[in-house]
């Protein structure tokens, strides 16, 4: 029997109440607007983390990948649905207690700007005592030359690197408390391409030092690509595919997949004919009926507009969510 | 999908007596300089280049290039402590720089248009979308308003909104922001302007709308002739659109050729460090998962302390003391130049990464 997945998250239901827009609000406040409804951002999702692999997690905007990066860190209690750590119940709380770390998109947001690099790298294992007081600053100058940077930099602030920098500092940080799982939420997207590729070789080579699992988010098929061994679609807060990497992107199998990697743009230098989508993007909000993605889907029939298309094995290691895969049989 | 009637010329930038030469934009030693406390920057450094009728030019480069600064130098639209310093801007053989403030309020949202990375700095909040486009059209169009809101209609559908007779009666904040950035980029179109000036219009949004807006300018460009500058950091982006590509760094345009030029024969360091940077080039050197990326070492500089000579010294594999004077402008090929003093020659791999030193603060 195989070992239980490193994480495993079943049934996952996470539904956020109204969060309007300065837009909306003055919309709701001069009576244009009815009050929004609830978002479902995470509508029965389940995912295993299997331990050393790298899993991406990929979908457009507001289709919910923060929201279950957040959950599979503990840092946000699911509505339903349950959290397994190497097959044993977890509920929500401190990341660190699980191995659990998460790098976030945008460093200096989670970076404390008032704090050097030293303390800010070193607060978390403290807490936990995994470093003494006098140990300290040989533990942070160990990890910063780990991220690449110069130990030097403990003395300083976050403003004073570049954002590439951050990144690493971010890194370091989430590092510093010995993680086994990394959730890191679109980590290079706010990067320059050039400082891009630094990081993400980083992100390569401290896995193979540390062992490290990660779930990686992204809305990149090119960084994915690259960096993941398998992959999960994530649609209007619904899973609607995972498989290896290499077959998702060579043979992917659900439509949506399939309309995602058409329209992602390449590096070739020929004048691309572009063709005009169908239909309008659905809200979270009011997400349609059946399969979400029915209003969209070149394939859909009446039973996608009624029924939900369960995730079910098509091959080995390979699920998606589609009424066609059931018709096939 | 109908065209758009074309316009009455009334524009001051409307064609004199030029020649058929001319083409549809010239920019010739453009600078766009900031005054600072701890001296001047040059945002925008010694610019030219061309755009002919219905073509589409990328502009691509890193964050603080002076993508964004060039679109605005071009419209006039510095603010202080910003200024242009230098250089000349020709429309259809029309000298731009010096034009009085309302021969410029005559230009803008006519002849030439900017859609911008937020369509909320083109949209009015509290105003109804017709009511906004049918202004747009009668401030430059002695026309009705009956036919200015057939207009608005026209250009609506043309930019692929759906029940576009309904969404001319919402407000901005009822569309979803794919929809705010199209209705953005059909106020752009309204009145068939000779160039739109686009910055990174679709960064903000996902790969299936992006590549829909694509498909609309790539029609549009073709059908109407409009002149077209792209803006953008993502090479792949550009890459399906452009015609030709302006690749910057520091404030200058360090290579510029034809889109297949820049993109599979790059003649200039940075341009081929940015290329094999990208997850998919590593894809197309057949490289397995895992591999390290090659990447250019160190971040750009910033822009009051830049290096003396190249800008991109530090970074450059192959700088040498040459490289300490300012490069000079070299023909790679027929239409290709580069600011190097040592260009690649045709087809050449840059070291791997073993070759490069990791980047250290
Ligand atoms: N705290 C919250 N309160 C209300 N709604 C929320 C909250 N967090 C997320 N949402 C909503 O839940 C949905 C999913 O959001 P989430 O941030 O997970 O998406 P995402 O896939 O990460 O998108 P992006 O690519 O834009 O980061 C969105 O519609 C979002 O507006
Ligand atoms: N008020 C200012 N004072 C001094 N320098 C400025 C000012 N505004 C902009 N700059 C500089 O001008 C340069 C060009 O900025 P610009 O916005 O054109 O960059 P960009 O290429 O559009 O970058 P991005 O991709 O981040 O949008 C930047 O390096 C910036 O620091
Ligand atoms: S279930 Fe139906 S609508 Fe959904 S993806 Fe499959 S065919 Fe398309
Ligand atoms: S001029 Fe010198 S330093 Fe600059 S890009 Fe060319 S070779 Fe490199
Ligand atoms: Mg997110
Ligand atoms: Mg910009």
């Amino acid at each position: 029997m195989s070992p239980p997945p490193l994480l495993a998250l079943h049934g996952i239901h996470k539904h956020f109440g109204p969060r309007p827009d300065w837009l909306e609000r003055l919309g709701m406040r001069l009576g244009w607007l009815p009050p929004p409804a609830r978002v479902r951002a995470l509508d029965g999702v389940d995912v295993d983390i299997r331990a050393g692999e790298v899993l991406g997690l990929v979908g457009e905007s507001g289709s919910g990948k923060s929201t279950l990066g957040r959950v599979a860190a503990g840092l946000l209690r699911p509505d339903q649905g349950c959290r397994l750590w190497r097959g044993e119940r977890i509920d929500a709380g401190p990341m660190a207690a699980h191995g659990i770390q998460m790098v976030f998109q945008d460093p200096s947001a989670s970076l404390n700007p008032r704090m050097r690099v030293g303390e800010l790298i070193a607060e978390a294992p403290r807490t936990h005592g995994l470093v003494e007081r006098a140990a300290q600053a040989e533990y942070v100058a160990g990890l910063l030359r780990q991220v690449g940077l110069d130990p030097g930099a403990a003395g300083r602030f976050p403003h004073q690197f570049s954002g590439g920098q951050r990144a690493r500092i971010g890194i370091a940080r989430a590092l510093a408390v010995k993680p086994e799982l990394l959730i890191c939420d679109e980590p290079v997207a706010a990067l320059d391409v050039s400082v891009q590729a630094q990081v993400l070789n980083l992100f390569g080579e401290l896995r193979g030092r540390f062992g490290l699992t990660y779930l990686f988010i992204s809305h990149d098929l090119g960084v994915v690509r690259h960096l993941c061994e398998r992959v999960a679609i994530l649609y209007l807060g619904r899973i609607v595919e995972t498989a290896p990497a290499d077959e998702l992107f060579t043979a992917p199998a659900h439509p949506y997949t399939q309309a995602l990697l058409a329209d992602t743009p390449t590096l070739k230098a020929e004048k691309k004919r572009f063709v005009a989508i169908r239909g309008e993007l659905p809200s979270p909000l009011s997400p349609p009926s059946g399969c979400h993605f029915h209003p969209r889907c070149p394939h859909a029939f009446a039973r996608c507009r009624e029924e939900r298309p369960a995730l079910r094995e098509i091959a080995p290691g390979r699920r998606s969510a589609c009424h066609l895969h059931e018709a096939a049989r | 999908m109908k065209p758009i009637a074309p316009p009455a010329p009334t524009s001051p930038a409307a064609p004199t007596t030029t020649g058929g030469a001319e083409p549809l934009l010239r920019v010739e030693h453009l600078s766009t300089r900031f005054r600072t406390r701890g001296g001047e920057v040059a945002a925008v450094d010694d610019l030219s280049f061309e755009l002919a009728t219905g073509e589409v030019l990328g502009l691509v480069g890193e964050s603080g290039c002076g993508k964004s600064m060039t679109g605005y130098s071009l419209i006039d639209l510095v603010d202080p402590p910003g200024y242009i310093a230098a250089g000349s801007v020709r429309l259809r053989g029309h000298e731009l720089r010096g034009l009085p403030a309302k021969d410029w309020q005559a230009l803008r949202g006519d002849r030439i248009a900017m859609i911008f990375q937020d369509p909320m700095l083109t949209l009015n909040p509290v105003l109804r979308i017709d009511t906004q486009m049918v202004e747009t059209v009668l401030a430059h169009r002695r026309v009705g308003r009956a036919e200015a809101l057939a207009r608005a209609l026209d250009t609506l559908e043309r930019v692929g909104i759906p029940a576009a007779a309904e969404r001319l009666r919402s407000y901005p904040h009822q569309l979803s922001g794919g929809m705010r950035q199209r209705v953005a980029i059909a106020i752009a179109l309204l009145n068939q302007p000779d160039l739109i000036i686009a910055d990174e219009p679709t960064t903000a949004l996902d790969v299936t709308i992006q590549a829909q807006i694509l498909y609309e300018m790539q029609t549009l460009c073709r059908e109407a002739g409009t002149g077209l500058i792209w803006i953008t950091h993502d090479l792949s982006v550009v890459a399906g659109l452009a015609d030709r590509l302006c690749v910057m760094y520091a404030g200058r345009i360090v290579e510029q050729g034809s889109t297949a030029q820049v993109l599979e024969r790059p003649a200039h360091p940075y341009t081929r460090g940015l290329l094999d940077a990208t997850p998919a080039a590593a894809l197309a050197r057949g490289h397995r998962r895992g591999e390290a990326l090659r990447q250019i070492p160190g971040s750009a500089p910033p822009l009051a302390a830049l290096p003396a000579g190249c800008a991109f010294r530090p970074r450059c594999a192959r700088a040498d003391e040459h490289c300490m004077q300012t490069p000079p402008r070299v023909e790679a090929a027929p239409g290709q130049t580069v600011l190097c003093w040592h260009p690649l020659p045709p087809g050449a791999a840059l070291p791997g990464p073993a070759a490069h030193a990791e980047a250290r603060p």
